[in-house]
């Protein structure tokens, strides 16, 4: 399960190779010219070629655009699809398939736009048509698909010309951009859905800079490089298609293998765990790059079981825990950086004044709340409640690695404390099952989602019985939620979410712990990598030197 | 003899049913069904709901069986629940490798342990087979896991003579199937030994050899076919059990085989491909066995099919 | 696996002769254990085994005396130091004694071995005993019931399990043991159906003893020699099966100090700590070489038909 892990994060690097672009330049200034033969701009011939061969955990096994959420089909999306909108680094949206767009005074129609003169790779055009169709078949088949639920919203659309699209919602959405900017939100040729019959697993068929060549089931995914492609977002140098002629996904499950193959050529990108660093940060093959995840690893309450309904029973036990052993011991002080607040440092809405409602890690002070409800401690012995029965509270978690390490340290943070801590790890399905019948005391995950509205997905009352693992209901922040969820002035909206973190803070039904870093080793033989504001990778610019 | 042979298919066919029906039973416990698995960590209760709707898991548990039976009727062993692809297609991409990995895992063990026990037994006593024997057991009580790793250090980062990864060629073939092989390679060892001492104890040989045979010829014609009847019956439970037990080793050379097909169902939760892959499990087990009774009967004529 | 070939192919073990009351019985037996044990002590390879086994029990035993630390705190400023007179086998990545993990983790295998070994043996010699003694109807469904259990593919199945009642050494024991049923089931139907055809067995049922006694007094002794063979081949087998299980987490669960637990997290470290791998692996090797050794030697000395 550390492999999950790593492949979420190893997905988000490669997905700020196409989420993310340009720098600050202002939405308003005219975009780039709409594709004009003659503007294009012909790679140097000498950077042209090669293959660029990249370790996957697993096949991705489908790349239906709206039935699956894997990480590695997520990534691929990104070389094969384009979505409408990008987001820049100054995290504003920018238009990459649309022109530009306007959102109508209620903010519950946006009109998109299209830019003109984009053909998919199968030669058909791109219009207003193929975004119509794109969206309306995620809403038919695409439960799956993790912005299934944002599409809900959505009441109708329409395509008033070839190059306009609107799309009409029930109630502002806030994050509507975000979405529409993860690589799951690309736009499908509906000619090739219609080829292949709405059997697209295997017939991928978008505007990105790549297509899809080859792939061999178990073995690898082979994505070539779009010819006719024209990049928009401003950051790049090259205009055109990319340099790199194949990119070539290798299936390798297993982490020992995967260094293995990176150390013997046969892959040249890897993301590297805490234990890997030291080997290959000396190692003048490999040019490590360092970068941010849009995620966070927290320690949960389950708040609908005893005694952790009670606020201060949480509170206690959050001040035994300390963030920073758990980044120097399971991180070796380089994969993490322990986080105050519920909003990753990394993700929008993240504020540093929040730090002085950290319940930051202060043992006597644990011991003396602890002592204070009643939880006293026989000679040497652990701490009983206060009914006298035994205090063991049962951490659940995932069954990878990197949580059995932190479970571990908690156990003896805990323990210093006067509590023994139980620790159950669970295969993940078992673990998706067992969250919703409040089984556990304790929850220890994370969560990876670029959008303060995370508050949504993990923390709302409409979640407890599904993905708030917490089973946190809290009318005051369930007010917030909707008020961050339909404000669309940005200022206004950051101060709902650090009002929301506050209350979550206080109330504590999570311990933040810390985002997850990537050191991503990348063989010095690719040429102009470049690196976004988060540290995201960015490769086309990219060239093979041979 | 044919008729023998239909007999044990049909015969087949109640196990068959017994393991398809053990199988969906048993998936009915395993917590956190495939709606939920699929649906992810971020879907919200009307979706997973959704999920199960159309996946058919809102129906009654003996229908659920029932349209797996349906299915299989029509040749069809239902869709992939992550892929959308049928159960047959996926199982049939991987069954190759998995075949190739057997195969050459079985050949290996079979070459080498035999000629191990023949050396050891030959040389009875002697330090020859001390020596073979003691390596033969340490094979025996070394995790495998171990050795894959040994293996990739050794010949793919020390030696650079083998890939670490792919499946197309020969030498990425080399490495699992090595290491897939040294466990029975070391069973087979020890047991062609024994039967060789058994059978070179035997009547029959010491007449052979009295009739002034040469050694060699006395071992190769008479004593070692003997000693296949255990061997072959070795292989044929080996064969089943390297089909459907290989997953660790697959996953450690990224061998795009059938184990790992069906490991990675059990955690997807993806119910038609688990079915699909024990069912085929199973058959391979099955006629791998009917083959070992066949070639039985050629090696040992004293065995009559009635 | 391959010991229950080897059995399952010879069939019928060491034969007791009955001359004429069960004392007498009682009697050959107790010789015959001592003359086996005489025998196992004379082969040198079986003796090893012997020592072997026997250290293993006793670091089971005595592991609260012998680990000169806990095997769970963990001191985080002593991580992956090597070994050292204060630390014999180094530290692991939480600063934890490697040797006193090892020792302890010798019980987690003495249980996970024999526990699995007593689960497996018990189900399977007593569904081997009732088939091969009623035969008909019962034999038949649990011959059928065997099939499909063996047909069914172990492993899959040793992880359905774990997934669905979780990780834990208890839930292994159990899916290893019911694993292992057939194996004995089948050896034990086998030798019963030679044991009922003999005179002494032929001779209580004349005189009217109960099933169950001339099942468990006349029949029962008959299977001993085999299943201890098989079960010293199970035991090396569970332990084997068990670390693989860990090695992709899917065996017991932290932090209790299981060998192949201890190996997968070690891998991580192996350029830098080789010792977090090597010293548990090769426990896990010498245990098994030692329970196969001891197996090998039994064999030797109960089945007659190897002897010299």
């Amino acid at each position: 399960m550390l492999r999950v892990v790593c492949l979420i994060v190893f997905g988000m690097v490669l997905l700020g190779v196409v989420a993310c672009g340009a720098p600050a330049s202002p939405a308003s200034v005219a975009p780039l010219p709409s594709v004009a033969p003659t503007s294009a701009v012909v790679p140097e011939q000498s950077k042209l070629g090669g293959t660029f061969n990249v370790a996957a955990i697993t096949d991705p096994e489908t790349l239906d655009l709206h039935q699956t959420s894997n990480p590695v089909a997520s990534t691929i999306f990104g070389w094969i699809y384009d979505t409408l909108v990008y987001q820049d680094l100054d995290t504003s949206y920018k238009g990459l398939l649309a022109e530009s767009w306007s959102v109508s005074a209620d903010n519950k129609t946006l009109t998109f736009t299209l830019r003109k003169g984009l053909k998919f790779t199968d030669g058909s055009p791109f219009n207003a048509e193929a975004v119509k169709f794109t969206f309306e078949r995620l809403k038919r088949v695409g439960a799956k698909s993790p912005i299934f639920e944002t599409f809900k919203n959505v009441t109708s659309m329409d395509t008033p010309d070839d190059a306009t699209f609107v799309l009409n919602m029930a109630e502002p959405y806030a994050p509507i951009f975000h979405d529409m900017a993860t690589s799951y939100a690309g736009i499908l040729s509906p000619s090739a859905v219609k080829a292949a019959n709405d059997d697209i697993g295997r017939k991928a068929i978008g505007t990105g800079p790549y297509k899809l060549k080859e792939w061999q089931t178990g073995q690898f995914i082979t994505l070539e490089r779009n010819a006719d492609y024209k990049q928009f977002q401003a950051f790049y140098a090259n205009k055109g298609a990319p340099y790199i002629q194949e990119l070539r996904y290798k299936v390798i499950p297993e982490p020992t293998t995967q260094l293995a193959a990176l150390d013997a050529g046969e892959i040249d990108l890897l993301g590297l765990r805490a234990q890997d660093v030291p080997k290959y940060g000396g190692d003048a093959r490999f040019k490590i790059y360092d970068s941010y995840t849009f995620g966070l690893t927290y320690l949960g309450f389950d708040t609908a079981r005893k005694p952790f309904d009670d606020a201060k029973v949480r509170q206690a036990l959050s001040y035994a825990v300390n963030k920073d052993e758990i980044v120097q011991v399971v991180f070796e002080g380089k994969l993490a950086k322990a986080q105050c607040c519920p909003i990753a440092e990394s993700i929008q809405g993240y504020d540093p004044k929040l730090k002085e409602f950290e319940l930051k890690y202060d043992a006597a002070k644990s011991k003396q709340l602890l002592d204070g409800l009643g939880y006293k401690a026989a000679a040497n012995g652990p701490r009983a409640s206060p009914d006298g029965k035994p205090f063991q509270p049962v951490l659940y978690t995932t069954n990878s690695d990197t949580h059995g390490k932190i479970a571990t340290l908690l156990q003896a943070q805990f323990k210093a404390v006067g509590v023994d801590l139980q620790v159950k790890q669970l295969e993940s399905g078992a673990l998706l099952a067992a969250t919703p019948k409040a089984e556990h005391d304790l929850y220890l995950n994370g969560y990876s989602w670029n959008e303060p509205d995370m508050f949504s997905l993990f923390l709302s009352c409409d979640r407890v019985k599904s993905s708030n693992r917490v089973l946190y209901c809290n009318q005051d922040l369930e007010k917030l939620i909707k008020a961050g969820r339909t404000e669309l002035d940005q200022a206004k909206r950051m101060q709902i979410y650090v009002e929301a973190q506050k209350l979550t803070m206080q109330e504590a039904p999570w311990q933040p712990l810390y985002m997850p870093v990537n050191k991503t080793a990348v063989s010095t033989k690719i040429k102009d990598v470049k690196q976004a504001q988060s540290g995201g990778l960015l490769f086309h610019d990219a060239y093979i030197a041979k | 003899m044919t008729r023998y042979i239909i007999r044990r298919l049909i015969l087949a066919i109640p196990v068959l049913f017994g393991v398809s029906l053990g199988v969906f039973l048993m998936l009915q416990l395993v917590p956190g069904d495939p709606a939920l698995v699929v649906a992810g960590d971020s879907a919200s209760p009307e979706t997973i709901a959704r999920i199960r709707h159309e996946l058919g898991l809102d129906q009654p548990l003996p229908i659920q069986y029932l349209t797996f039976l349906e299915h299989l009727l029509h040749g069809s062993l239902g869709k992939s629940i992550r892929s959308n692809r049928e159960v047959m297609t996926e199982i049939l991409e991987r069954f190759p490798y998995t075949l190739a990995l057997a195969l050459a895992a079985v050949v290996l063990s079979t070459v080498f342990g035999v000629a191990m026990g023949i050396f050891a037994a030959i040389n009875r006593g002697r330090a020859a087979d001390f020596v073979t024997m003691g390596i033969a057991i340490i094979g025996l009580s070394v995790p495998t896991f171990w050795i894959a790793l040994l293996l990739i250090m050794l010949f793919a980062l020390t030696l650079r003579w083998l890939p670490v990864t792919g499946a197309s060629s020969w030498q990425a073939l080399l490495m699992p199937a090595v290491a897939l092989s040294l466990h029975s390679a070391a069973v087979k060892a020890r047991i062609t030994r024994s039967s060789m001492l058994e059978v070179m104890g035997q009547e029959y040989i010491r007449t052979a050899r009295a009739k002034g045979l040469r050694e060699r010829g006395v071992i190769l014609r008479h004593a070692l076919k003997n000693a296949l009847i255990p061997i072959s019956t070795l292989i044929g439970l080996q064969f089943g059990s390297l089909l459907g037990g290989a997953f660790i080793i697959e996953t450690i050379f990224g061998w795009p085989g059938v184990g790992r097909l069906a490991v990675q169902a059990i955690f997807n939760r993806d119910f038609p491909i688990i079915q699909g892959t024990v069912l085929l499990i199973a058959v391979a087990y099955l006629l791998s066995n009917l083959v070992v009774d066949i070639v039985y009967g050629w090696l040992d004529p004293r065995i009559r099919y009635n | 696996m391959a010991g229950s070939i080897r059995v399952s192919v010879t069939t019928n073990g060491p034969e007791f002769r009955v001359l004429s009351a069960e004392s007498s019985l009682l009697r050959t037996e107790h010789s015959a254990l001592r003359t086996a044990a005489r025998r196992l002590r004379r082969s040198p390879t079986a003796s090893l085994g012997l020592v072997l086994f026997t250290l293993l029990l006793l670091m089971a035993a005595l592991a609260p005396i012998i680990a000169p630390y806990d095997p769970i705190t963990i001191l985080v400023r002593e991580r992956l130091q090597p070994p050292s007179p204060a630390h014999l086998f180094g530290t692991d990545d939480f600063g934890r004694d490697v040797f006193s993990r090892v020792v302890w983790g010798s019980q987690l295998a003495v249980r996970l071995g024999v526990l699995s070994v007593l689960v497996a043996a018990t189900g399977g010699v007593t569904l081997g005993l009732v088939a091969g003694y009623y035969g008909g109807w019962v034999d038949n469904l649990i011959s059928r019931v065997l099939e499909v259990m063996l047909a069914f593919p172990g492993l899959l199945f040793a992880i359905a399990i774990v997934a669905i009642v979780g990780p834990g050494l208890d839930n292994l024991i159990v899916a290893l043991g019911i694993f292992g049923w057939p194996g004995y089931a089948r050896l034990v139907r086998g030798s019963v159906l030679s044991a009922r055809r003999r005179e002494y067995v032929e001779a209580a049922l004349a005189i009217g003893a109960p099933a169950r006694r001339v099942m468990l007094r006349h029949i029962l002794p008959n299977v001993v020699a085999p299943v201890i063979i098989l079960s010293a081949t199970r035991f090396g087998g569970a332990l084997l099966a068990g670390s693989g299980l860990s090695f992709i987490g899917l065996g017991v669960p932290i932090p209790q100090p299981e060998w192949g637990a201890i190996m997968a997290t070690g891998r991580d470290y192996m350029d830098r700590a080789w010792w977090v791998t090597v010293f548990p692996g090769l426990l896990i090797a010498l245990a098994v070489l030692g329970v196969n050794l001891l197996g090998d030697g039994l064999r030797d000395i109960l089945d007659p038909r190897l002897r010299d």
